[in-house]
């Protein structure tokens, strides 16, 4: 498998924190994540799940390793080019919603085109709007609309750039089940129908599940994955970290 | 609570040092011109120098006391909406509104007694500078011994602590009837109209001012400096009329200007002035203060000289010892104005890292973030030029009409180029300073707060 195929390929990164007591984020951590795909990356508090999320986004810089997105090498040299760099690669859903509440559901969708100077594709905008079924709430503001629906509105705003990556750092956090169930199966969907990749921070097992393959982080290290995971298996491998960290 | 209290006050020093200098540089002014007062008044003093000290007093004390409690209720309220978020989770925690207005007190009550002990010796250093210059104009009798005691001490204090306690009751109220749910709610849109009281408000003190222009250019049209006086009222008056209206104001300046604010940056700052107006108006209304006060005035001044050149050709002691004594206090009083613009903006845009944090993760760089900055101030400094001078020329041309028998004024420009230049330094410094601190955090820590 070439760089070129993969989505997102981090080779030997590693994160320290601190001056005087060193902490190890992420400790030598390699991984590649094809187009197309859903990976769920769990681990207990304090695995470096937040580190990953943040360096292989180019919102921290590593200390050593590479990191490619879209096959090209990330540049974290300063703020300004960082951002330029995630315009159109890296699209971002949070736990809370994070919409501009300025900005009514159709302006904060277009935003990050309109950022990047990039053309409006109002027809495809309006589709993914449908799509996430906000097509008659196009000029609510934020503060008129649910959690869940500011949520659907933060997924439309990440995907409608057709990003190579998606990250979601615990979006379905502040979702009562039921609307956390239609979050991820929007998220599931996009990865099918529009061939998008999904990376998602969470430690739900529940949510995790929704992904065609979970990473397991402890330590800074990537120390086991499931293909195809349900609910009850991730859950089990997760019981099975929380003695060993506890002891250690 | 108290524990609350005390931890917030140490915890965010940069607000509350803001707040406190408000108090401290209004409580020296105030009390200052009260102790000019109080010497005047005690037994012993020549009628004619009881008159030329306590008229000073009152007039200057008088739209000073005005101003300064506009800014310290200016500042105070927005001290507490700043901590919305924090308020939210006290109440999420199971504070009720009435430990929660009482906590609002408790930091105002501390603030002012913090402030005060300062404030007192400064005005004293004040009151005794202008009664040296009153001697030395000889408008007072050298032999008046300087006063400062319960009287100046009463009134000085007095106007800043009814001020701060009605700006700290009316917002501790509001910030406890809202809703825990709806505090949570991040910086919720802020598209509530003008509520009829402020109308009322803005409405009265418009016909004030204008009524004190009115009398100016008639029935007071041959009076001395209390026709200089009542002329600087008119500005103040009407400046205040208008800083009320500053969210409405706001809103319509965004409307006219919107289509010239070019760009991504211009968009977002367009948005941000309709929809978060009161932010915006916050930094408009001590705008328009200063603009409408410094230009009222520093005019007013130099017609009343060159009329007074014009007339008997030399100017004497007495006019250039009150031209003194007006620079002075302007510049007390503007200093004032210039504290509450720098307080305020620095806070209100440091209080803006999330939605900076928001925009950056989904692709604006720092950069952008300025130039969005850069347009919002230029914008609010627009309409408090325009609506300021308004202001300040609702003084300015009737009392040039009651000198000179025209209306406008022919001394130039130039003072007004300097109050521009003064104004928009001090402004864009703020903004953009606090906006380069904020940026400082990183996007995503940013959204945590």
């Amino acid at each position: 498998m070439t760089a070129m195929e993969d989505a997102l390929r981090l080779e030997s990164v590693s994160k320290t924190y601190g001056e005087r007591v060193r902490v190890t984020a992420l400790d030598d951590v390699s991984l590649a994540l094809p187009y197309g795909t859903f990976t769920a990356v769990m681990g207990p508090s304090g695995s470096g799940k937040s580190t990953l999320l943040n360096t292989a986004s180019g919102l921290e810089p590593a200390d050593s390793g590479r990191i490619l997105v879209g096959g090209q090498q990330l540049d974290t040299s300063d703020e300004t080019a960082a951002t330029r760099f995630r315009r159109g690669r890296i699209g971002f859903v949070f736990q809370a919603f994070n919409l501009l509440p300025t900005l009514t559901v159709w302006q904060n969708v277009l935003l990050p085109a309109r950022i990047a100077g990039s053309p409006v594709a109002k027809r495809h905008t309006r589709e993914v709007l449908d799509r996430v079924g906000l097509g008659d709430r196009l000029d609510h503001r934020p503060a008129e609309l649910s959690g869940g629906e500011q949520q659907r509105v933060a997924i439309a705003r990440a995907i409608v750039t057709r990003p190579a990556l998606l990250f979601a750092d615990e979006p379905t956090g502040a979702l009562d089940s039921a609307r956390a169930a239609e979050v991820l199966t929007l998220l599931g969907e996009s990865v099918r129908e529009f061939g998008q990749t999904v990376v998602m921070v969470t430690h739900d097992p529940v949510a995790a599940a929704y992904a065609d393959r979970v990473l397991f982080l402890a330590d800074g290290r990537i120390v086991d994955e499931l293909q195809a995971p349900e609910a009850a298996g991730v859950a089990a491998r997760m019981a099975a970290f929380r003695p060993r960290k506890a002891v250690a | 609570m108290r524990t609350v209290t005390f931890s917030t006050l140490r915890r965010t020093p940069a607000m509350f040092l803001a707040s406190f200098l408000n108090l401290f540089l209004g409580g020296a002014i105030l009390t200052g011109f009260a102790s000019l007062y109080e010497t005047g008044a005690a037994a012993g003093v020549s009628s004619a120098d009881r008159k030329s000290m306590q008229t000073m007093a009152l007039v200057i004390g008088g739209w000073g006391a005005l101003i300064i409690a506009f800014g310290t209720a200016a500042t105070l309220t927005l001290a507490v909406r700043q901590r919305e978020r924090q308020i939210a989770l006290l109440k999420a925690a199971g504070a009720l509104p009435g430990q929660i207005r009482r906590m609002v007190l408790a930091e105002t009550v501390t603030l002012l007694v913090v402030s005060a002990v300062p404030a007192t010796p400064a005005g004293m250093l004040l009151g005794r500078t202008v009664l040296a210059a009153l001697k030395s104009s000889h408008q007072v009798a050298d032999g008046v011994a300087y006063r400062f005691g319960a009287l100046a001490l009463g009134i000085g204090f007095g106007d800043i602590v009814v001020a701060a306690l009605i700006a700290a009751y009316a917002a501790g109220r509001r910030a406890a009837k809202q809703s825990t749910a709806a505090s949570l709610v991040a910086s919720a849109i802020d598209d509530r109209g003008l509520g009829r009281k402020r109308l009322i408000w803005a409405a009265v003190l418009l016909i004030l001012g204008g009524n004190a222009a009115a009398m100016v250019a008639t029935m007071m049209k041959d009076g001395g400096y209390e026709t200089m006086s009542v002329a600087g009222q008119a500005c103040i008056l009407t400046a205040l009329g208008l800083a009320v209206l500053a969210p409405w104001l706001i809103r319509a300046t965004a409307a006219v200007l919107g289509p010239l604010m070019r760009g991504t940056g211009g968009y977002l700052a367009a948005a941000e002035l309709r929809q978060h107006s009161r932010q915006a108006a916050g930094i408009l209304m001590p705008v328009i203060l200063f603009v409408a006060l410094a230009n009222g005035a520093l005019y007013e001044q130099f017609i009343q000289d060159d009329a007074t050149r014009a007339a008997h050709l030399t100017q004497s002691a007495d006019d250039k010892g009150v031209q003194t004594l007006s620079f002075l206090v302007t510049g007390m009083i503007a200093l004032f104005a210039v504290v509450v613009v720098a307080n305020v903006a620095v806070a209100g845009t440091l209080h803006r890292r999330r939605e900076f944090g928001q925009r950056r993760l989904i692709g604006d760089t720092p950069g952008d973030v300025r130039r969005s900055l850069l347009w919002e101030s230029l914008a609010v400094l627009a309409a408090g030029l325009v609506f300021g001078t308004i202001a300040a020329l609702a003084g300015v041309l009737p009392f040039n009409y009651a000198r000179t028998g025209g209306w406008l004024p022919e001394q130039g420009i130039g003072v007004f180029l300097g109050v521009t230049a003064v104004i928009v330094v001090v402004t864009l410094g703020a903004c953009l300073g606090a906006g380069r601190k904020a940026l400082r955090t990183p996007a995503l820590a940013a959204l945590g707060g």
